[in-house]
């Protein structure tokens, strides 16, 4: 049974995500690394609803991301289902309610996110090295994504967390 | 507790629902690596290319909106009393020299087109570029001319002064034009002064490489770079850039030559999708303008 309340603000910030990264991603460049605001939704989701954030919204968003992009079909899915998976499951393990988790699993997160998309790239002919990929590409992107993604953070709190098993008022994470 | 327990209860079925979508996208990209531009999922993107184009022109609208937005905090953070009464009118005549501006530089790009074409007696497609790549891992623009202006896969795209690229992926009223400088491209290229035969490559720092030179290859700072045309997948006799770095190679490696593109791709805003060249696909006829 889906419930409307809790899965509207998913679609929602989905399709904020993906305008965004259509539209505002490529003016936003900044010494050739390039936000990806799908990536960073993924992440956040995944980070802010840990127990309950599954496989789906970042497959899907995979999916619209290799299509409009460009990059190979099914890359970018794959990349997103595998490190959400793990940042969820890393997230609901170390949680201390510091702003220090969420930092260090979307910055890890994120890097290996932009790490597979570079071994993607390489494996579909990109005429470079893996250290070029990761010095030019892989780390830049991953950083400048980590810092959007904690600049979200709040916002992702506060819209996309499920509501509290014990009542309103009761942090979800609880 | 209990929904603790009633989470473990049910997390047998999101962990299938995981392996099952690893699986479909491990699946996806070994049909989109195996399948050739007309399969499938290649279509499905360049539908999905074509339709989203519209979008990349909001982007850059975008863009030169944040441009907008820095100039209207410089503005409004001026000293009050530079500002005058003349303020209202001189906006307004402000705003229509910078049309007249806009319109000049617009004329001299096309002007450039024009008299490129001219020179290489080339028979191309004018297009528009109308967005570009909004992923790091790829350099490309989106153009808005596609297969109903008869643009075609593997056509050279010049900008107003050299090669800028080659069409990727044709949708029906746009196409992607992937960049020389993307670290997938590669032209057969000569050294035109030694006539020596190499392949310029793109790369993530974004310089041109041109390499598979044999040892014994003239190379010299300065040295005019044009496509061979070998391969066929580049028009022949089209300038690409010049030389401007050697590191000539240690223990019989080859040298390593940088090469600086003609074009800035970031500055360009029209471009020639190259039909042929002197009425013949594939021709030397723009070689001997380009040796001038």
């Amino acid at each position: 049974m889906i419930d409307f309340r809790e899965t509207f603000p998913v679609v929602i910030g989905a399709v904020i995500a993906v305008i965004l990264q259509i539209v505002i991603a490529p003016a936003v460049e900044l010494f050739a690394a390039m936000p990806n605001f799908i990536t960073i939704y993924c992440l956040l989701a995944a980070i802010v609803r840990p127990t309950v954030s599954g496989p789906v919204l970042p497959f899907v968003l995979g999916l619209i991301n290799d299509l409009c992009v460009g990059t190979p079909i099914g890359s970018s899915s794959l990349a997103l289902v595998l490190v959400c998976f793990a940042a969820a499951r890393a997230f609901a393990v170390l949680n201390n309610d510091t702003v220090l988790i969420p930092l260090i699993v979307m910055a890890i997160a994120a890097f290996l996110i932009e790490l597979v998309m570079g071994l993607f790239a390489l494996s579909f002919g990109a005429a470079t090295g893996l250290l070029d990929a990761l010095v030019y590409r892989a780390l830049p992107c991953g950083l400048f994504d980590c810092v959007i993604g904690l600049l979200l953070f709040p916002l992702a709190s506060r819209f996309l967390a499920p509501p509290s098993p014990m009542g309103s008022g009761t942090p979800a994470h609880l | 507790m209990a929904f603790h327990n009633q989470n473990k209860g049910g997390a047998f079925a999101p962990r299938v629902l995981f392996v099952v979508l690893l699986v479909v996208s491990i699946v996806l990209v070994t049909v989109y690596s195996r399948e050739g531009e007309q399969g499938p999922l290649h279509i499905a993107q360049n539908v999905v290319s074509d339709v989203i184009a519209p979008l990349n022109f909001l982007g850059a609208g975008a863009s030169a909106g944040t441009e907008g937005v820095a100039d209207a905090v410089s503005d409004a953070t001026a000293d009050e009393s530079t500002l005058s009464a003349l303020k209202e009118s001189n906006a307004e005549l402000r705003e229509l020299v910078a049309q007249a501006e806009e319109y000049r530089q617009e004329a001299q790009r096309l002007q450039g087109l024009l008299d490129l074409t001219d020179r290489y007696a080339i028979d191309g497609i004018a297009a528009r570029i109308v967005g570009k790549s909004s992923t790091a891992w790829n350099q490309t623009v989106s153009i808005d001319a596609g297969r109903a202006d008869g643009v075609e896969a593997g056509m050279t795209v010049m900008g107003t002064s050299g090669v800028i690229g080659q069409i990727a992926s044709v949708g029906e009223h746009s196409s992607v034009v992937r960049l020389l400088t993307d670290s997938q491209s590669g032209a057969a290229a000569m050294v035109q002064s030694s006539r020596a035969q190499g392949i310029v490559r793109g790369s993530l720092e974004g310089l041109l490489f041109l390499e598979n030179l044999e040892e014994d290859a003239q190379v010299a700072v300065g040295d005019v770079v044009i496509t061979s045309g070998l391969g066929g997948s580049y028009t022949s006799g089209l300038i690409i850039g010049t030389v401007v770095r050697v590191d000539e190679g240690e223990g019989g490696s080859s040298a390593t030559v940088v090469v600086s593109p003609n074009d800035d791709p970031s500055a360009l805003e029209e471009v020639v999708v190259v039909r042929s060249v002197g009425g013949v696909e594939g021709s030397d006829a723009g070689e001997e303008d380009a040796e001038q």
